[in-house]
């Protein structure tokens, strides 16, 4: 029966879907002769709201962002009766934060690039992280310190900032950004296998294991040794990371015909992912986006149709930025149409 | 008082075939009516189409419901009918009972898989239609059964 809470949301999105930018647009977007005719362009489209609620119009990040916000607010207003899986979506945000603020810390400089679109969002996530929080005092001319605000964090929020504090003790930023992203991926593949929504919980395992796909060819490329890319892999993966390791100083064709084994076949499509680990990163981000966008198309009723949207909408955002930037600097439309 | 074991059967049989597909109806129209609301809410004009596939489902429970209404027409209201017609009775209300239960549910989610084609391409509404009137054929035959056996009594 679970599948009724989402079964309006569903609905909703397949017209949504139908406003999404078709190649047509894009093209329109990049045979366009300046920055002006791109917005004039997307004016024609779903991001005429936008336009219209941006003064500035030039100030094209603020537009776009608008659209995020819109989407992403209306997509939770949808999914209410099931937050739990809404917030997956939603949480890498504050993944990202807390990497930013973690690290931040370690550094001591003032964190910059959070976003907003979060679970918590940042103010709520830097107190939890602060060992000891502030608050306005009585009067209301300074402020106090209070105990920290991490008991008001769910458990497994909780355990993050916990693992993310322990990754700090090594002195490697990296270190954070890895342990933090196993425990999301883990999390969210857990949470994906509870509620039997076996597609998403698939993709959640995917990202791990391409993740240490991509980590892999990269320590290739660079040749940093096995011991190294043993410490660089997320465990909790379909492909067990001792595999991985394995394959460290095999020829790419034997990795790729590893990876092919356990269903990956597709992102060797186009034979640069073979050679360039940016190449594969690509394929795999479009690999894990079709996935969800398979299970959309079959019509099913679920959280995967609704992630599928939310996924394409935020790539057709990144084109459009991409476009944008490219217009401001002068870049020729071919190079523009290849970044695409 | 002796009890009508006859009547009883013959009243189990009705309650079956007008609440199992009854059940099964509210079920299938429930869902496609969920997702039929999304699109009607973002698309305003696609009610009339979303509306007819929304109904499908809708079919089983008035088969049902004259399955029932004929057993009652055999229960009739003076004497108390035997146990052998009783059972037959109960029996005859089965198969559109259960069909109507499964096909109802099934035919509600190929009906939500109809609407998003009309969502996504309006012009090929119709096919969405055929498909969910596919699953109809069942329900249909398990009626048609059931009236026969009613009436073959």
């Amino acid at each position: 029966m679970r599948e009724n809470n989402f079964a309006f949301a569903v609905g909703r999105v397949r017209v949504l879907e139908t406003r999404l930018l078709d190649s047509g647009k894009f093209e329109r977007m990049l045979e366009a002769r300046d920055a002006d005719e791109v917005l004039r362009i997307l004016g024609e489209t779903e991001y005429a709201q936008a336009l219209a609620a941006i003064k500035n119009q030039n100030d094209y990040e603020a537009v776009l962002d608008y659209e995020r916000h819109r989407v992403f607010a209306l997509v939770r207003s949808m999914l209410a009766p099931e937050r739990e899986i809404a917030e997956l979506y939603f949480l890498r945000y504050d993944l990202h934060n807390l990497k930013v603020l973690l690290k931040a810390e370690m550094t001591g400089v003032n964190p910059e690039g959070l976003a907003d679109e979060g679970v918590f969002g940042p103010q709520r996530l830097q107190a939890m992280i602060s060992r000891t929080g502030v608050r306005a005092n009585a009067a209301g001319t300074g402020t106090v310190a209070v105990g920290t605000d991490l008991e008001k964090a769910p458990d497994y929020l909780a355990q993050w900032i916990e693992q993310g504090r322990q990754a700090m003790a090594s002195g490697d930023p990296q270190a954070v950004d890895l342990v933090l992203d196993g425990a999301f991926y883990r999390f969210a593949a857990e949470t994906a296998r509870q509620g039997k929504w076996g597609i998403l919980e698939r993709y959640w395992l995917g990202l791990i294991d391409l993740t240490n796909a991509i980590s892999t060819a990269r320590c290739r490329r660079m040749a940093t040794g096995s011991d190294f890319l043993g410490t660089a892999l997320l465990e909790g993966g379909i492909i067990p990371v001792k595999e991985f390791v394995a394959f460290y100083d095999q020829s790419a064709e034997s990795f790729a015909h590893f990876l092919e084994l356990h269903g990956y076949g597709t992102l060797f499509a186009g034979k640069e992912a073979l050679t360039s680990p940016a190449a594969l990163e690509n394929a795999a981000s479009n690999y894990l986006r079709q996935l969800l966008a398979d299970a959309g198309q079959s019509f099913m009723i679920g959280p995967e149709p609704i992630f599928a949207y939310l996924l394409a909408k935020e790539n057709e955002i990144r084109k459009i930025r991409i476009i944008i930037v490219g217009k401001l600097n002068g870049i020729p439309r071919e190079i523009l149409r290849e970044r695409l | 008082m002796e009890i009508a074991w006859g009547t009883i059967l013959a009243y189990l049989g009705m309650f079956l075939a007008v609440a199992l597909s009854g059940y099964g109806s509210a079920r299938g129209v429930g869902l496609a009516g969920q997702v039929a609301c999304g699109v009607v809410a973002e698309d305003p004009t696609k009610f009339g189409k979303t509306m007819l596939l929304t109904a499908l489902p809708g079919t089983q429970g008035i088969y049902g419901f004259v399955i029932g209404m004929l057993i009652l027409g055999r229960i009739g209201g003076g004497a108390p009918i035997t146990l052998d017609m009783g059972l037959r009775l109960l029996i005859s209300g089965l198969p559109v009972g259960l069909v109507g239960l499964l096909s109802a549910i099934w035919q509600g989610r190929v009906s939500a898989a109809g609407i998003g084609i009309v969502a996504k391409r309006p012009e090929e509404g119709t096919k969405g239609m055929v498909f969910a009137g596919l699953v109809e054929t069942y329900a249909i035959l398990a009626f048609i059964f059931s009236y026969l056996m009613v009436n073959a009594i």
